[in-house]
């Protein structure tokens, strides 16, 4: 019974190791700092646990995971009022810290203003684009999510490409004359 | 999606997700270990205290609508899934079919010019979502054109004057 437990300590830990970043990435759309994010990733656990029990409680598959994660940035933001939220997020977009992407790992001055573009984009693209390009879902998963059909799940992601696309042209072209 | 846009697909899949820290990495663990070893205070434990089934407003639409949302009354004692999260939606939907869905973005409208805190010349754009659905309600056959519109915000840095 103790083996049985510790192995499937190990599952989750190791589920959880290989998620939470994927997780994180998308939850901090709904939050205002890694503080919070990191809170509701815990707070998931704790229902994905109970979600669990008829499977012999093993690891979760993501877009179950990805499910009650949105689902509880829903209420968290409805809790702390969207205005305040709004505010915060432009302040923390000011200040040009506390970044969801990790800037230690770019090596380019390209992929840093990329990372501060994603950052920028409408939530509902940004959404979207976190959840096909660090989430790993597919259309059909995320129209499923997110309770929208699998066109508009893509149109979104398109549009949010040629967004950043755009962007990027523009902001290289004022670097570089 | 032409060659650019999966040139851009691949730079974006190059940037890495920032990892938990160790700290919420260490609280993680634990809990886990609680949740295993059946602790009641794992359970009860939530640290931005939310108690998002019984207080979601989409539970709340599938009780007063009387349709017998399953899972949420506890009828239904099988393994939720996304789907089943999403099934109040689907409840309300079920009278419904969907003819026609067309989605489309509109311009943005002159960007508000503002000067940050850090000294940034920021220009704050306004972009709107047009979603259109042609839906037939089963019972009368009646047809409804469904138009909702999202405005979104883009504040960023403004580079060209």
């Amino acid at each position: 019974m103790a083996k049985n437990q510790q192995a499937l300590g190990k599952q989750w830990k190791t589920w959880l190791d290989e998620s939470a970043p994927r997780l994180l990435a998308y939850a901090r759309a709904r939050c205002n700092n890694a503080q919070e994010a990191e809170d509701l990733l815990q707070d998931a656990l704790i229902k994905l646990w109970a979600y669990q029990e008829e499977r012999e409680h093993r690891p979760p598959d993501l877009p179950l995971a990805f499910s009650v994660m949105r689902y509880l940035g829903l209420d968290h933001g409805r809790k702390k009022g969207r205005q305040e939220k709004r505010n915060q997020k432009i302040i923390q977009f000011q200040k040009g810290e506390d970044h969801w992407l990790d800037p230690t790992m770019e090596d380019s001055e390209e992929a840093e203003i990329l990372r501060q573009e994603v950052e920028s984009l409408p939530d509902k693209l940004r959404e979207v684009l976190t959840l096909k390009i660090w989430g790993g879902l597919t259309f059909a998963e995320i129209g499923e999510l997110l309770a929208i059909s699998n066109n508009t799940a893509a149109s979104r992601y398109r549009y949010a490409l040629e967004q950043l696309q755009k962007k990027l042209k523009h902001l290289k072209n004022s670097l570089h004359g | 999606m032409d060659d650019s846009l999966k040139k851009l697909e691949s730079q974006l899949e190059g940037l890495v997700p920032r990892s938990q820290s160790e700290s919420g990495r260490e609280r993680c663990h634990e809990l886990i270990d609680e949740l295993i070893a059946g602790k009641p205070s794992a359970a009860e434990r939530s640290p931005i205290g939310l108690s998002w089934i019984s207080g979601a407003a989409a539970a709340s639409v599938a009780l007063s609508l009387g349709l017998g949302a399953g899972w949420y009354l506890g009828k239904d004692e099988s393994t939720p899934s996304v789907s089943r999260i999403n099934q109040v939606e689907q409840v309300i939907a079920a009278d419904f079919d969907r003819l026609d869905h067309e989605t489309w973005m509109l311009n943005s409208e002159s960007p508000g010019v503002y000067l940050s805190k850090n000294g940034e010349v920021r220009e704050l754009l306004q972009e709107t979502e047009v979603t259109k659905e042609i839906v037939k309600h089963r019972e009368s056959g009646v047809i409804i054109t469904v138009e909702t519109t999202d405005h979104h915000v883009i504040d960023s840095v403004k580079t060209d004057f």
